[in-house]
């Protein structure tokens, strides 16, 4: 596994970048989309890598903030481990710094919790240019005010991330995929009885008129729930990790492509039959439009932001976003491109 | 009108409460305002009911301390909120005629963060205590801050559900202090803290905004607003609404229980369940002394000659759980284990953890006061720790009971003192302060679940750089510029931390490392 300690560079540059107010955009492998940087200067995590910690017997691992997720990936299942959300991993690239910056969650997000949940620790640099740690290495820490979980998700825009630790989950002992044909309405009523329920339901993903299911667990568990469903097969070939990446066949266009968040139980309604697919029972979709028109989706509470090949409209930034941003950042020197 | 007092709304858990002398505490005020204003209550009558301002000596006594009972101060005004109005009215006249301002759950918080300030405006959120909606299909509930914690399981027990975080406080604690202190409990280890199970909640700030954060979606493209306000004590703006996810009671439980002749081989055991890759639904360790006290107040047949115990719940779907019981029975056999029994039935399992439950109450018959820590380490360290406190046990003259969340490596270690003799109450309170340092050492924090507040301020100054402190105060100022929320509390100003100088241990990097200290 690569490895290096890169920090004091980055530091420097974050440094002279604050003296001489000039701004900076963060890249990682720059795998994410709408993250095309503009800036005076850029800050690469990626030479600043390997794992700090890590104690399998712990459920935690400290690594920094350049490393691979690939690379982090395959090192804990060695140890039958894994970050349970599962971030994405786009292009084949992705480093760890850029999936806690991104705060994306792959297709298990809402069995296993998100990104930032199994976040215990970061150490970053803010726009002052001074090297700070919060949270830590335990499962339990209320010390001060949650921070590393603040930066998660916060795209770069309150420093740069060095390092992190997660909290990490037994991989489960084996995982079953059952498809069957169904229609969108139809998923969406079998998946919705199943919240109410205790099963070793890990994941769902609809498209072209199929389901697929995923259950994980422990063995005994997911072969009795299986065995009991009808009017569905086993299928040992398809890849979740696919899904979460975006290698499945449904993503390989140049088609403007979108991100929909639903509210739990609303029924995504497809209103020009754009062509979708839907993950986390049916409350996330990816939407792709033939134009660079946003869809039009129907239902209460939906969030529709652009993803890749599209343009997001112009967020307006509220109040405290702002006032967040500049307590970290106060010359507003990290990826001024970016709106969260 | 009546005014319910407020210890009474506990006296169940008042033995949990501290009586250290609150001159042991230098208590911080960032700015004094000499008058408590007139003009303020004047505006707050006209925009109130009378019955909701408490203003005389024998009405706000009552709202003097919270949990952590050593330290009082009397309010100058209690108001007791019934609306999102109510509290919207006193953030406005707080924030016109700065007027320091301390929200208050249901005051069982343990490190004095519901202190009020006797200068200031002491808002209580508990008779806002409406389930707002309960949406079963879609497992999740809406609720108002002052909702107790337990109320919210009641509430949707009949549809299946209920509300994972259980702290042992869960009759009387509210929904907007559990959010305020990120509590935890006894499933935390499986089921997540506060932070995991609050899916959205709104919040009114001192300047007059509402905030609407997260909702019954998954993850929204916007800063992570919600992981900031909990655990933020109180200190960024007062929760109004709470809608947190239901979990399906689960179907089958057992619990096990092993008994040591070694206190390490527990801690090791502890360890050996984690990386085998189970994940009990909760995982708690005894002490002799604990054993011995929750036996004898709770008669529900614990080992009383073992060292330690272990308590470990597994639940799920019958396979599952009879599969994860036989791997934890081994393993605990294999890890020294002198005995080990399974409770299967529900009212056996329950048994069991009354034992457990009872122990809080049943230390406190073990000498008049004692003092509760709460830091967490690394579950790898539990033994060596444990050997340590009891070493410092032995040179402090104080005894101490372990009961903990061994899971989460998050301990309690009781220290038992009387409070009538200065000086053990001198000597426990510095005991406890070298647990925390030791914590912190360890790789681990000062406080797991109880918060900062204004218990563990100048711990917070070993756990925190001078950097790391000033970013917190630039956050906190992002939403409270005039710092009239919580003052003093939660996070401790630079000058102090100088002040203190002393032995400063920051990232295990400590003065004379040489040294031992434990
Ligand atoms: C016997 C006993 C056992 C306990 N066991 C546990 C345990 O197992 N796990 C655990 O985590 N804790 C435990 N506690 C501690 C305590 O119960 C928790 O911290 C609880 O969350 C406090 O809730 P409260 O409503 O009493 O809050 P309070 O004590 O009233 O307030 C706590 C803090 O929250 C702030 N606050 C309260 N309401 C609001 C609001 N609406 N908006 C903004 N801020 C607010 C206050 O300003 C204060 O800073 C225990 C306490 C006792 C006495």
């Amino acid at each position: 596994m690569s490895s290096g300690d890169d920090s004091e560079q980055i530091v420097a540059a974050v440094e002279e970048a604050y003296r001489e107010d000039r701004c900076i955009a963060i890249m990682g492998h720059g795998s994410k989309p709408n993250t095309t940087a503009t800036g005076d200067a850029f800050v690469c995590t990626a030479d600043h890598s390997g794992i700090l910690e890590y104690r399998p017997s712990e459920l935690v691992v400290s690594v920094r903030a350049g490393t691979p997720l690939k690379e982090l990936n395959d090192e804990l299942a060695r140890n039958g481990q894994m970050i349970a959300p599962d971030p994405p991993i786009f292009n084949q690239r992705g480093t760890v710094g850029g999936a806690v910056a991104s705060g994306l969650s792959g297709p298990g997000r809402p069995w296993y919790g998100s990104l930032r949940d199994c976040v215990l620790g970061v150490e970053v640099i803010n726009g002052l240019a001074q090297r700070l740690n919060f949270g830590g290495r335990v499962i339990k820490n209320v010390a001060g005010f949650d921070v590393s979980r603040l930066y998660t998700g916060s795209w770069g825009t309150f420093g740069v991330i060095l390092s992190a630790s997660f909290k990490l989950l037994p991989m489960p002992e084996v995982s079953f995929t059952v498809e069957e044909e169904c229609s969108d309405i139809d998923a969406f009523q079998k998946l919705a009885d199943h919240r109410r329920e205790r099963t070793t339901l890990t994941g769902t993903c609809h498209f072209q008129g199929r389901l697929f299911r995923r259950f994980a667990g422990a063995e005994s568990a997911v072969r009795s729930e299986t065995d009991a469903l009808e009017n569905c097969e086993l299928n040992d070939t398809f890849s979740w990790a696919d899904v979460r990446d975006h290698e499945l066949s449904f993503f390989q266009d140049d088609m403007p492509l979108w991100r929909a968040t639903f509210d739990r139980g609303e029924f995504f309604e497809n209103v020009d039959d754009l062509s979708s697919l839907s993950e986390w029972y049916g409350s996330l979709a990816w939407i792709k439009t033939p134009t660079e028109t946003p869809p039009s989706v129907r239902g209460t509470n939906i969030q529709v932001s652009a993803f890749r090949n599209a343009v997001a409209t112009k967020r307006s930034v509220t109040k405290y976003a702002s006032r967040l941003r500049k307590a970290f950042d106060p010359k507003g020197i990290f990826n001024p491109h970016i709106v969260v | 009108m009546k005014v319910r007092h407020a210890s009474s709304e506990h006296s169940s858990l008042r033995r949990h409460q501290v009586a250290l002398n609150s001159t042991c505490f230098v208590l911080q005020h960032v700015k004094p305002i000499a008058v408590p204003n007139a003009v303020a209550l004047e505006l707050l009558r006209q925009e109130l009911p009378q019955s909701s301002i408490l203003i005389d000596r024998n009405e706000v006594e009552p709202f003097e301390t919270d949990g952590l009972t050593a330290i009082r101060e009397q309010p100058w005004v209690v108001v007791l909120a019934e609306t999102v109005a109510h509290v919207r009215s006193v953030l406005r006249v707080c924030r016109e005629c700065e007027v320091p301002l301390v929200t208050r759950g249901a005051g069982t918080g343990l490190s004095g963060g519901a202190r009020p300030n006797s200068d200031g405006i002491l808002l209580v959120m508990t008779k806002m205590n409406k389930i707002l909606d309960v949406d079963a299909a879609n497992c999740t509930a809406t609720v108002e801050p002052g909702v107790t914690n337990l109320a919210i399981s009641e509430a949707v027990k009949e549809g299946g559900l209920y509300y994972a975080p259980d702290p042992s406080s869960q009759i009387a604690c509210s929904i907007g202090g559990n959010v305020a202190e990120n509590a935890g409990g006894v499933h935390c280890l499986k089921y997540g803290l506060t932070l995991h199970n609050v899916i959205g909640m709104k919040v009114q700030t001192i300047e007059g905004d509402e905030l609407v954060l997260g909702g019954k979606s998954y993850d929204n493209a916007s800063y992570d607003y919600m992981a900031l306000f909990v655990g933020s004590e109180g200190m960024l703006g007062v929760v109004t609404e709470v809608t947190v996810q239901l979990l399906p009671i689960p179907a089958n439980q057992q619990v096990l229980l092993a008994a040591f002749n070694e206190l390490e081989r527990a801690g090791e055991c502890v360890a050996g369940i984690i990386s085998a890759g189970l994940v009990p639904a909760g995982l708690e360790m005894m002490d002799k002394l604990a054993i011995q006290a929750a036996e004898e107040y709770a008669g529900v047949g614990y080992p009383t000659d073992a060292e330690a115990i272990l308590l470990c719940e597994l639940d799920g779907c019958l396979e599952e759980v009879e599969q994860h019981a036989a791997s934890v029975e081994d393993l605990m056999r294999s890890r020294g284990a002198y005995d080990v029994s399974i409770a299967k039935e529900p009212k056996d399992c329950e048994r069991l953890w009354r034992g457990r439950k009872a122990a809080f109450p049943a230390a406190g018959r073990l000498a008049p006061d004692y003092y509760c820590m709460d830091g967490t380490i690394p579950r790898y360290e539990i033994g060596r720790v444990l050997r340590s406190i009891s070493k410092m046990s032995d040179r402090y003259g104080l005894s101490v009971a372990n009961v903990f969340h061994a899971g989460d490596g998050n301990l309690h270690p009781l220290i038992l003192f009387d409070a009538s003799d200065k000086e053990q109450m001198r000597k426990a309170e510095e005991f406890g302060g070298e647990i925390l340092e030791c914590c912190v050492l360890a790789g681990g924090t000062i406080t797991g679940e109880h918060g900062v507040g204004i218990e563990k301020i100048d711990q917070m100054c070993s756990q925190f750089s001078d950097v790391e402190l000033d970013q917190f105060h630039r956050l906190r100022e992002a939403f409270d510029q005039a710092k009239l929320m919580n003052p003093g509390k939660a996070i401790p100003t630079l000058a102090r931390c100088s002040e203190l100088g002393g032995m400063h241990v920051h990232r295990g990097a400590l003065p004379h490392p040489e040294l031992e200290r434990f």
